[in-house]
């Protein structure tokens, strides 16, 4: 009897779902859940094409382009080999990382290109790198190789993301390659226990389950570094131009790069803070 | 009339673990002074607080001299008194004696009062990545 009673006086309740997503919202999720990636669509077309000016301009004010010497737009970044040489790639590019640092709404802009996908992947409580990353391999060049790697074996938060985002078309060896999320994780469990690790046999082992990303200029990669990811020589005859920039749930928690140091909270929601104070004026 | 020239940043280090860690004063200086260089500024010699835990009387002596300095430069962010209160005591002082203050391993300061809000902003993710709400807390 007394189970009846019990029963009669409970809430009738439902088998819950798991999320009150919206089904594209839904859809994605599911998507980075299973591949540990998603090649999205950039917003605010204009403030990407506004980056890529400003880039354009500081490499040839870098490398004295002036006047009949001054190349087009798509000849400097897709063929940059003809301005600059390997040895002076990384002046170039702290050149053009100086000036972008500049505009301080760089990172806003950044940003508000992929807001929505940022937060259905990290929430809406965010930390944002500090700086942008910009990185540059020239047509087979051999000298910016990023060997397979997880980021997390660096020390680096699991809980982050990267936004890559290239200035120019990027397809096969010009792009960057990823193992998906299952079968990295099945390769990051071989590779438990094992000594010693070489990045390049295991990157022959792996080739035929590799994903080469097609990312067309307008759009961008979200990815978990947890993931095995990396690049190759650049074999295609045009040079690549990328951004990657590191994003968290701000409240999860970090890894090598910390918060203030490398990190900045950028939309720190007002229930946080009020937490915060209640408990700092408790305690003082 | 002109206000006295302020100079200089003065250092100010930590004896004891900072964020779980034991940095050498060494690197605790060379940081100090690589930053006021790369920033322009005159370095002051740093000041070490006591050892002990908790303790910030180094720190709250510092607070006369204010007026003569441009202002106080941490070593890092982590540095800062866990209190609130204590907190805001330092930014007051260092406020409306209209210094700054500057953390080099972070490269932030705060220049003006609405510098806080982003200062607090880590200081609670910091404090809610060490700790779990009190019992005592609930009536
Ligand atoms: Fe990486």
């Amino acid at each position: 009897m007394l189970t009846k009673t019990r029963a009669a006086k409970t809430a009738h309740r439902s088998q819950p779902r798991p999320g009150f997503f919206s089904e594209d919202e839904h859809a994605f999720i599911e998507g980075f859940l299973r591949d540990g990636y998603a090649i999205i669509p950039l917003e605010q077309k204009d403030r990407l094409d506004e980056v890529r000016r400003r880039v354009y301009e500081l490499g040839c004010e870098h490398l004295g382009l002036k006047g009949s010497k001054r190349p087009s737009l798509e000849e400097f970044l897709d063929h940059t080999e003809r301005f600059a040489g390997v040895e002076s790639l990384n002046a170039l590019r702290l050149a053009v990382i100086n000036g972008l640092n500049s505009d301080a709404q760089l990172m806003r802009g950044f940003f508000d290109m992929a807001r929505r996908p940022i937060e259905w992947t990290v929430g809406n409580e965010i930390a944002m790198q500090r700086t942008i990353n910009l990185s540059i391999q020239l047509p087979n060049d051999d000298s910016s190789l990023l060997p397979l790697h997880s980021d997390v074996w660096d020390g680096n938060s699991p809980y982050e993301i990267v936004l890559w985002l290239p200035l120019v078309d990027c397809f096969k060896t010009k792009s960057m390659y990823v193992l998906p999320r299952a079968q990295s994780r099945k390769r990051i469990a071989e590779m438990r226990g094992l000594k010693g690790f070489d990045a390049e046999k295991l990157f022959q082992r792996i080739k035929p389950e590799l994903v080469w990303l097609e990312v067309p200029y307008g759009s961008a990669v979200l990815f978990t570094h947890c993931l095995m990811h990396g690049n190759r020589i650049n074999e295609e005859k045009t040079t690549r131009w990328t951004f990657n920039i590191r994003l968290k749930g701000l409240l999860t928690p970090y890894g090598a790069k910390e918060l203030g140091e490398s990190f900045l909270p950028v939309t720190t929601r007002p229930a946080t803070r009020i937490g915060f104070e209640y408990l700092q004026e408790e305690k003082s | 009339m002109s206000e006295k020239a302020r100079r200089g940043w003065r250092g100010y280090a930590f004896t004891r673990p900072i964020a779980g860690s034991t940095i050498p004063h060494r690197v605790q200086n060379l940081v100090l002074r690589t930053y006021a260089e790369r920033h322009g500024l005159l370095f002051l010699l740093s000041v070490f607080e006591y050892h002990h835990d908790g303790s910030y009387m180094m720190l709250e002596s510092l607070y006369e001299n204010l007026p003569a300095i441009e202002g106080l430069l941490f070593y890092s962010l982590n540095m800062l008194p866990e209190g609130r209160a204590a907190r805001e005591r330092l930014y007051d002082a260092v406020l409306s004696s209209g210094a700054g203050l500057r953390f080099a391993l972070e490269e932030m300061q705060v220049s003006k009062r609405e510098d806080v809000a982003l200062v607090e902003d880590i200081m609670a993710v910091k404090a809610l990545a060490r700790e779990r709400v009190p019992a005592e807390l609930v009536p």
